[in-house]
């Protein structure tokens, strides 16, 4: 199988090279596109993402590559632990994943960080998300109370 | 606004700050996937969180309702308001991606029809429903002709079978689902096709087919197939399906199959349970499912049945393409080894002994020994994996056939069973084992199975297990099972797998000096391989009278003196692989037998000059080496030779070298002489017959 063991060079924001199988590499729709539409051989950049992220995703990609191919033998509740594993880190690399999910159309990576994020989102009251996740407030007190008033409904702590 | 969030964003990437709000900073896209993630309320919560997030709830293209998140059913008409609010208070102008609607419970009926056209009034792309509320008699016609719908998943739970509609116009639908749908005559699922002129992928569960005589599915666009759990016996399934990729069937009562045409299909998965094998007349229909799916090449299969019924002539075709087989055996199948012998192709096998039964002993103990081991067991097979391994005696059986007759395996790997992971009880079935099977390293297995701090108590059980743990493969980050990767055939079980397990144990991961001492104590050995890096001083009392094949690799002669030491010690020596290896002091390399026949010498490096005196040497092969002087002594019975020169360039090679080399094997009568460049003449070869030259250039000789 000659295909799958085509390597593809990325090269990241800091100037780090990583070179990828080839079926790893094209689970990002990003890097599919300009491989497949750019000379073959030549190094893809990947300006938006670092190298260590980069690194991380491509573990990610690696594991969700060798599982479906059979390469590695894995149930998918094994599977499912390791995604969960593998999202379990600082708010930081959190979303420097989420963005280079989104930026290299990894969908299923995507969907993986989202749902983290909004788990930590779930069930919290305004406050506790502003203080999860520094937002800060940048209403004032009275455009506050015209906000909660337009949508009063979903105000109020009773039912779902 | 927008300058502010680029702004911002760019902040944020300089600054790696604590403060930092990185969720804000994401892009409006991502921000609207992560919410829509959230309950209906706390969507619209959100946009009091500060002015970014203000008018974001309105945005969602993604639409969630399950009321299954409501507690009580006094909520009910709370949580239906809730919906109807928020879908009003979404903007006018932002269409729906995807639209889930899962109800069950409290949701009105009357209702459900209103939200549905919502959807459709906003373009809806992807529409899951799932409805199981009684009094809900008529789903909006609008669904079975909206032109924007891709994905349509559509069940009736809870006893409201809908039939499917007799009008269908979804031009752009790709993916089907319909659960527990009536299929109202045989033209349905017709009629259905022709209205969805795209579709790909067509899932039929739980679905009514009672008033049906024939379930047709002719599509040449469709690519993948689910069938399961029909509602009534007296249909026949017919499928016509060329570019089908993917077929998945799981038998419940279908009286007859004719599957035309799949000769696209990559993947099948096939579930038969003992119903079908109850029936007395089940052979023309489980041959004809067998048969249609025979072009697969990768298969999974489950069956059911205390019977033997896969020796029912012509039930089990040939596999041409297989390549990859799943099979799980309920009750017992003790005659499954025919599904080897028909896949010649067969390069993975995977058993599951999930709900194995244990009555198999007693077909097998009448098992017939001279049967003959299916070919690809014998030279495909590289991988076998064994999963929910419970250590039953059958299954025993079935590992010693499998290692015993598996000769080109490369990977073997067990799954124990989930329930079964108490340290004494393995420990037992692990005994059993290993008094089933000694030749193989199965106990290395299934202690790699076992947690990391469990694997190492072993090491107490008896002094047979001493030193086991550490021949493991184990990643210390994890704590979960590793598999240990085997090469089989594993060689003499005595001497040298001792020897291996010395020296990849990883208590002793680095060897400068490995001093080896071979006794006669041991029974009889015939066959002995090293392999690894380190340096050997053969001592003196080498006695090995039985070997007669010796394999080295990486080994690193200590002095001059070895090699002869180690043939003194083998009288009986026949055949000799040397790989790898090379002298620590450059020098004279000896290899003086009587008895050897075949000698093959690779990548020797730091020879001065090889010595060879074997004058029953049949078979020499010669390649990838720098030695700068040659004495050949009496190869008079040389019958073939190969060697090759490579790249080898060197001009001393060719002046002093070569000629000596040639010289010495000219008795040969075959000789392949691989060489990319060529300068000087072969000195005469009298009886050469034979003659490979290189691809590149070499002067014809003879």
């Amino acid at each position: 199988m000659g295909s799958t063991s085509t390597k593809i060079k990325l090269r990241t924001s800091d100037q780090k090279v990583f070179e990828v199988e080839k079926a790893v590499a094209v689970q990002s729709q990003t890097i599919k596109y300009f491989y497949e539409n750019g000379c073959p051989g030549s190094v893809i950049h990947v300006h938006s993402v670092s190298g260590d992220i980069l690194s991380k995703i491509l573990d990610y990609c690696k594991k969700h590559v060798n599982s479906a191919a059979g390469k590695e033998d894995i149930s998918p509740e094994e599977l499912y632990e390791w995604d969960t594993n593998f999202v379990k880190v600082d708010q930081n690399t959190l979303f420097d994943l989420i963005l280079a999910a989104n930026c290299l159309k990894i969908e299923s990576l995507l969907d993986l960080t989202c749902q983290t994020v909004a788990n930590m989102i779930k069930g919290k009251r305004p406050e506790e998300i502003r203080t999860t996740f520094n937002i800060k407030n940048d209403y004032t007190p009275e455009a506050e109370e015209a906000v909660r008033r337009e949508n009063k409904w979903a105000f109020d702590m009773l039912g779902v | 606004m927008a300058a502010y969030q680029r702004k911002r964003r760019f902040a944020n990437q300089t600054r790696r700050d604590k403060d930092l709000d990185r969720l804000s900073g994401l892009p409006d896209k991502v921000l609207l996937q992560i919410i829509s993630l959230l309950p209906l309320k706390e969507i619209v919560r959100t946009s009091i969180l500060a002015i970014r997030w203000k008018d974001l709830f309105s945005l969602v293209s993604d639409i969630n309702i399950d009321d299954n998140n409501v507690i009580r059913k006094s909520l009910g008409n709370g949580y239906m308001k809730i919906v109807e609010r928020f879908l009003f208070s979404r903007k006018r102008d932002v269409g729906i991606n995807k639209f889930r609607l899962k109800c069950g419970k409290i949701v009105d009926p009357f209702r459900i029809n209103g939200w549905i056209q919502y959807a459709l009034g906003y373009h809806v792309k992807e529409l899951d429903l799932t409805i199981g509320i009684k009094g809900f008699n008529e789903l909006n016609f609008g669904v079975f002709t909206c032109k924007t719908l891709v994905i349509l998943r559509l069940s009736m739970d809870k006893g409201s079978i809908f039939s499917v509609p007799t009008y269908f116009r979804l031009p752009n639908l790709k993916v089907l689902h319909l659960g527990l749908m009536k299929c109202s005559d045989d033209g349905s699922v017709d009629r259905l096709f022709s209205g969805c002129i795209s579709l790909e992928e067509l899932h039929l569960r739980n679905c009514e087919v009672s008033n049906m005589n024939k379930l047709r599915v002719c599509n040449a666009t469709l690519k993948k197939l689910f069938l399961s759990g029909f509602m009534g016996t007296d249909h026949e399934i017919e499928i016509i399906a060329p570019n089908l990729v993917h077929f998945s069937y799981y038998y419940t009562g279908t009286k007859g199959f004719s599957l035309i045409n799949l000769n696209s299909l990559s993947e099948a998965r096939i579930y038969i349970g003992p119903y079908l094998f109850s029936t007395i007349d089940f052979a023309p229909t489980a041959t004809a499912l067998m048969n249609g799916i025979s072009q697969a090449r990768s298969l999974y299969l489950t069956l059911y049945s205390s019977k033997p019924i896969l020796l029912t002539p012509g039930l089990v075709p040939q596999f041409p393409n297989l390549t990859y087989l799943n099979l799980e055996m309920g009750g017992c199948l003790p005659e499954w080894k025919i599904l080897l012998a028909n896949s010649p192709c067969l390069d993975t096998l995977v058993l599951d002994f999930e709900f194995s039964g244990s009555e198999l002993e007693s077909h097998n103990n009448g098992r017939d020994e001279t049967e003959k081991v299916p070919g690809c067991l014998m030279y495909k097979v590289k991988t076998i994996k064994l999963l929910s391994f419970q250590g039953k005696p059958f299954e025993s059986q079935v590992v010693e056939y499998l290692l015993k007759n598996a000769k080109v395996l490369e990977r073997f790997t067990v799954r124990l069973s989930g329930k079964k992971r108490l340290r004494t009880k393995i420990s037992k079935e692990v005994r059993a084992l290993s008094r089933v099977s000694k030749k193989c390293q199965l106990i290395c297995h299934i202690i790699s199975y076992l947690p990391l701090r469990e694997s190492i108590r072993t090491s107490i059980l008896s002094k047979r297990w001493r030193h086991l743990f550490a021949t493991l493969i184990i990643d210390d980050s994890i704590e979960k099972p590793q598999y240990f990767v085997c090469h089989l055939p594993l060689g003499y079980d005595g001497m040298s797998d001792t020897v291996n397990k010395v020296l990849f144990s990883r208590s002793r991961p680095t060897i400068d000096q490995f001093s080896l001492k071979l006794t006669t104590n041991k029974p009889d050995p015939h066959k002995l391989e090293f392999g690894q890096s380190f340096g050997v001083s053969v001592p003196h009392t080498v006695c090995l009278p039985n070997l007669k094949f010796l394999l080295l690799r990486h080994i690193v002669f200590s002095d001059d003196e070895s090699v002869q030491r180690l043939f003194s010690g083998c009288h009986m020596l026949e055949e000799l692989l040397l790989r790898h290896c090379s002298q620590k002091t450059p020098g004279k390399f000896m290899v003086c037998s009587p008895t050897l026949k075949r000698f093959i010498l690779t990548s020797f490096t730091d020879c001065e000059e090889l010595m060879i005196n074997a004058p029953n040497l049949v078979y020499f092969e010669h390649s990838d080496f720098v030695v700068t002087h040659y004495s050949l002594l009496s190869l008079n019975s040389l019958v073939e030779a190969r060697i090759d020169v490579g790249l080898f360039t060197v001009a001393f090679f060719y002046q002093t070298a070569a000629p000596d080399l040639l010289r010495g094997i000219s008795n040969t009568r075959s000789l392949h002489f691989v060489a990319n460049f060529y300068r000087t003449a072969i000195g005469g070869n009298e009886s050469l017959g034979y003659i490979t030259k290189s691809p590149k250039e070499m002067p014809c000789h003879r």
